[in-house]
């Protein structure tokens, strides 16, 4: 993976459409190592589906997608390494507990039998979820599952992760406690992480950048250190409403 | 890592939410006591009070005794295999859908196609153990009815039940490839009950030694435990079919577009 302030996530001139329906138009964006790029927008407003691209779990039907120079769709897999994800849904199954759910998501993380051990036990200590490590998923809150996602996305220590409203679901203390991990990955180890929130007080507090999105394309930005990024991010949604 | 270090992985986690699903020990149990229940009650019809029964009943398991009982066994296990192992194939591949982990089973160094490879081999190697578990099982109800010692005719037909159980197996890798296509286990479900329907209606029509699903069934019932060589033809029929599923799952698994 590149150094620190490299791309290490790129797009241009990204588009893609569900049947006649443009979903993505025009999309230019990069991810820098050992910064927080954050995308902000409504509800359908294409976030989840540019991080699906990100992940070549689908294609791009007009531009380029590119993780580290390699186009996700035709990656060998043992580049995924390098890169953790929480997109759509945890991977928790409710049969397994905590402790099965971590050991599975490390040996898809690529860690032997040994270390997915280790790795499990020190994710499950970052995302306080020692305590419900012999619960089975499916009896723990909405909160306490989204940890476990978060847990699953950040083990082996990805140098890129892609978070689609981490955030979700959590109690301030399990806000806080995201924020924390993310911003020691980032700045500590260099990582580079693309998130996805509706939470723009939480954005200002974690990102280096941020990108609204609307309709399917990239709007414009804010400025995290900025007051009241509220309306700003409003006014722009309703400044290309009204040019729509 | 390597493709092999791949599946290995993949191999580790399937087995783990494999072993631990509720669906397959739930069809476990059924294709081994139930099964075995089921056969004894129908030797148990032959000798009942009602007449259309006890018809029935020495229709499927003759003259009952060790031949009539792995008779039942053998009949009630080439379509209740095709049930179970179906559902157990469908819910394998289906629930990644239903549970929303497929998105978290992308992009990994472990890839999407190696975790496909370990259901199918997983999916493969079950029949083979549910084989193991049912025919000591059938056994042992046997010498407890007092149906006598196990002599090598004996052994000839617990060796034909087990194969009809693994070949009822087999012919339930389509169900993966359905629960893919359809995106969840409803679909393999419809899937294996079309299945089951169609085998029953190419007996019906005299096709049923060339349709691969309907052949177990036939082979079940003759009541000795040879086999000729046209049925040995129509019964290795089953092998390509069953490869061609799993090629079939590979191929869509790999080509999932997960947009939406």
């Amino acid at each position: 993976m590149n150094p620190a302030a490299d791309p290490v996530v790129q797009c241009i001139n990204v588009g893609k459409h569900f049947g006649s329906i443009p979903v993505l138009e025009d999309i230019n964006l990069d991810v820098l190592g050992g910064k927080i790029h954050a995308l902000v927008g409504l509800n359908g407003a294409g976030k989840t589906t540019l991080m699906r691209l990100l992940l070549g779990m689908s294609g791009a039907d007009q531009g380029s997608v590119s993780i580290d120079g390699r186009d996700p769709r035709t990656m060998p897999a043992r580049h995924w390494s390098n890169t953790g994800h929480l997109v759509d849904a945890p991977l928790a199954y409710p049969e397994l507990t905590v402790m099965q759910n971590l050991q599975l998501a490390a040996r898809l993380a690529g860690h032997p039998r040994r270390e997915a051990n280790a790795a499990s036990r020190e994710l499950a200590g970052a995302l306080a979820l020692t305590q419900w490590a012999a619960t089975p998923a499916r009896r723990l809150s909405s909160g306490n599952r989204q940890r476990l996602g978060l847990a699953a996305a950040l083990i082996g220590r990805p140098r890129l992760l892609i978070l689609d409203e981490p955030t979700t679901a959590l109690d301030p203390a399990g806000v806080m406690l995201v924020r924390k991990l993310l911003l020691h990955r980032v700045r500590a180890e260099g990582a580079a992480v693309f998130v996805s929130s509706h939470h723009l007080d939480e954005v200002a507090r974690l990102a280096d950048r941020i990108s609204i999105m609307n309709g399917g394309r990239l709007i414009g930005t804010l400025d995290p250190s900025a007051t009241d990024l509220e309306r700003q991010f409003f006014n722009a949604v309703y400044a290309d409403q009204v040019r729509q | 890592m390597s493709p092999w270090e791949q599946l290995r992985a993949a191999l580790a986690v399937e087995w783990l939410k494999f072993r631990n699903s509720r669906p397959v020990w739930v069809s476990c149990i059924f294709l081994v006591l139930g099964v075995t229940g089921m056969s004894v009650l129908t030797l148990g019809a032959i000798a009942g009070s009602n007449p259309l029964l006890a018809a029935k009943a020495q229709a499927i398991a003759g003259p009952g005794g060790w031949a009539g009982l792995f008779a039942a066994a053998n009949t009630i296990v080439s379509v209740g295999g095709l049930l179970g192992f179906g559902v157990v194939a469908g819910w394998s591949f289906g629930r990644e859908f239903t549970d929303r982990t497929i998105a978290g089973l992308s992009a990994r160094p472990v890839s999407r196609v190696a975790v496909a490879a370990a259901k199918l081999v997983i999916l493969t190697v079950w029949p083979v153990f549910v084989a193991a578990l049912l025919v000591p099982v059938l056994l042992a109800a046997g010498v407890l009815l007092g149906m006598g010692g196990i002599n090598a005719v004996v052994l000839a037909m617990a060796g034909k039940a087990a194969v009809i159980t693994v070949l009822s197996g087999l012919l339930a890798l389509p169900c993966a490839w359905a629960a893919i296509l359809g995106r969840g286990y409803l679909a393999a479900i419809g899937t294996i009950i079309a299945i089951v329907l169609a085998a029953q209606m190419a007996v019906m029509a005299g096709a049923g030694g060339w349709f691969p699903f309907s052949t177990p069934g036939l082979w079940a019932a003759r009541m000795d435990a040879g086999v000729g060589p046209v049925m040995t033809v129509q019964l290795l029929l089953v092998l390509p079919l069953a490869a061609l599923a799993a090629v079939l799952t590979l191929r869509s698994w790999q080509r999932l577009d997960l947009s939406r």
